[in-house]
């Protein structure tokens, strides 16, 4: 990306309504040891996004994988954002893009909502006005999880975990069960859910959040696995969504996010970059439609190439509106 | 009169004239033999830096093939 799509880019985030992007580098940031950003924002009933675009600074020795920890990111999000850096040594003082903004994806706001095309799960604690987000790992391809409603069926602290015959047939020095502890990959908590052998579950291994890697459960940070624990019930529906595009009105303008494909997102945690690929095939349609009457306020060149970068970041793709008014004038007047 | 100057002044100059230019082949050659050196050298000097260039690309190549190898077994050791 040229240093003068980034500027206009960065433009663009400022005009947001809520959700201000913050600007400045967040100063020398000892990663560990530190608290992670709160993953709760308030919700008013017609608000279509949440969070803003920050940026902070590396320090060594903290990697993309502490740093997306800190942020309650996941490592395919953040490597979307930040290409071609190294996630192991980033470097210090290097100036990181947290791309902490979201598009809440297209169904009923509430129980739990996971899009598996962004990696993300959200919370939508009943009678409150806030939704609670959080980056997971997903399958590995062709291990895909199911897309759909079911529900949260049992709730386990400390899960034994049994692997299934088909792991084991991969595996086959895989003891019987694994008893809860450092090793059990369940981590120390576990949701049950009506698709048997599909888990929403904690993980002993954090670096796996964001990426491709499990059997089809879905796994999360330690610590948001154990808020999530406290406050989600039995019964609880989960709608599993895989929504690569997003497109939404914030305020007077549309925005657009598109998400990295399953091998896009492979290919940037194992090289840093990823090969770019044609826009999504419904791209053009969904901004159609949720633009709605003022289709014509779209440029349609934005819409492109966020197809095509893929940054997973909301980006503005109208001509605000002063602008296209002016122009409407001068066309009138001419 | 004028022709007579004339004709001595040849008769000083043309001497002069070929002895000058009787000298000029050696200083020739004395620079373009410092020139062959310096040239010589040069090509070395390249083909030094282009080797050690290669040497170079073709170690980064190395270090980002065992990186993304070193990346990929991770990416698979994250697997449950």
């Amino acid at each position: 990306m040229s240093v003068e799509r980034s500027v206009d880019r960065k433009r663009r985030w400022r005009r947001l309504g809520y959700g201000k992007a913050l600007f400045g580098l967040l100063g020398s940031l000892f990663l560990i040891g530190m608290p992670a950003m709160a993953a709760e924002f308030p919700l008013a009933a017609k608000q279509t996004a949440v969070g803003a675009v920050e940026f902070s600074s590396t320090h060594e020795p903290d990697t993309l994988m502490d740093l997306g920890r800190h942020y309650d990111l996941g490592l395919t999000q953040l490597m979307a954002a930040n290409r071609g850096v190294n996630p192991w040594n980033p470097g210090n003082g290097r100036q990181i893009t947290v791309p902490n903004f979201y598009l809440l994806p297209d169904v009923p706001r509430s129980g739990v909502v996971i899009n598996l095309a962004e990696q993300r799960l959200y919370y939508f604690p009943p009678g409150k006005k806030v939704v609670e987000t959080f980056p997971i790992g997903i399958g590995v391809q062709g291990a895909s999880t199911p897309i759909g409603t079911t529900q949260i069926v049992a709730k386990q602290a400390n899960p034994v975990w049994y692997p299934p015959a088909s792991i084991h047939e991969e595996r086959p020095d895989l003891p019987l069960f694994i008893p809860a502890g450092p090793d059990n990959p369940l981590g120390a908590y576990a949701f049950r859910l009506g698709w048997p052998s599909y888990l929403i579950h904690g993980t002993n291994k954090p670096d796996g959040v964001g990426r491709n890697v499990s059997h089809g459960c879905m796994h999360l940070y330690p610590e948001d696995i154990e808020r999530l624990f406290r406050e989600i019930p039995v019964g609880t529906l989960v709608h599993v969504v895989s929504q690569d595009v997003k497109a939404a009105w914030i305020g007077d303008e549309l925005f657009v996010e598109v998400h990295p494909t399953k091998g896009q997102g492979d290919e940037l945690a194992i090289d840093s970059t990823m090969t770019p690929t044609a826009p999504p095939v419904d791209l053009e349609s969904q901004v159609t439609e949720a633009a709605g009457e003022k289709a014509d306020r779209i440029d349609w060149s934005i819409v492109r190439q966020v197809g095509l970068e893929r940054m997973g970041i909301p980006t503005q793709v109208t001509v605000p509106n002063a602008i296209s008014q002016q122009d409407a004038k001068s066309r009138k007047s001419s | 009169m004028q022709n007579l100057k004339h004709v001595l002044f040849l008769a000083v100059i043309a001497p002069l004239a070929l002895a000058a230019c009787s000298s000029s082949p050696a200083a020739t050659t004395t620079t373009s033999a410092d020139y062959s050196a310096v040239s010589m050298k040069a090509d070395q000097a390249m083909a030094t830096a282009q080797q050690a260039l290669r040497t170079a690309q073709q170690a980064e190549l190395d270090a980002k093939a065992a990186n993304q190898q070193s990346n990929q077994e991770y990416q698979r050791s994250l697997t449950k």
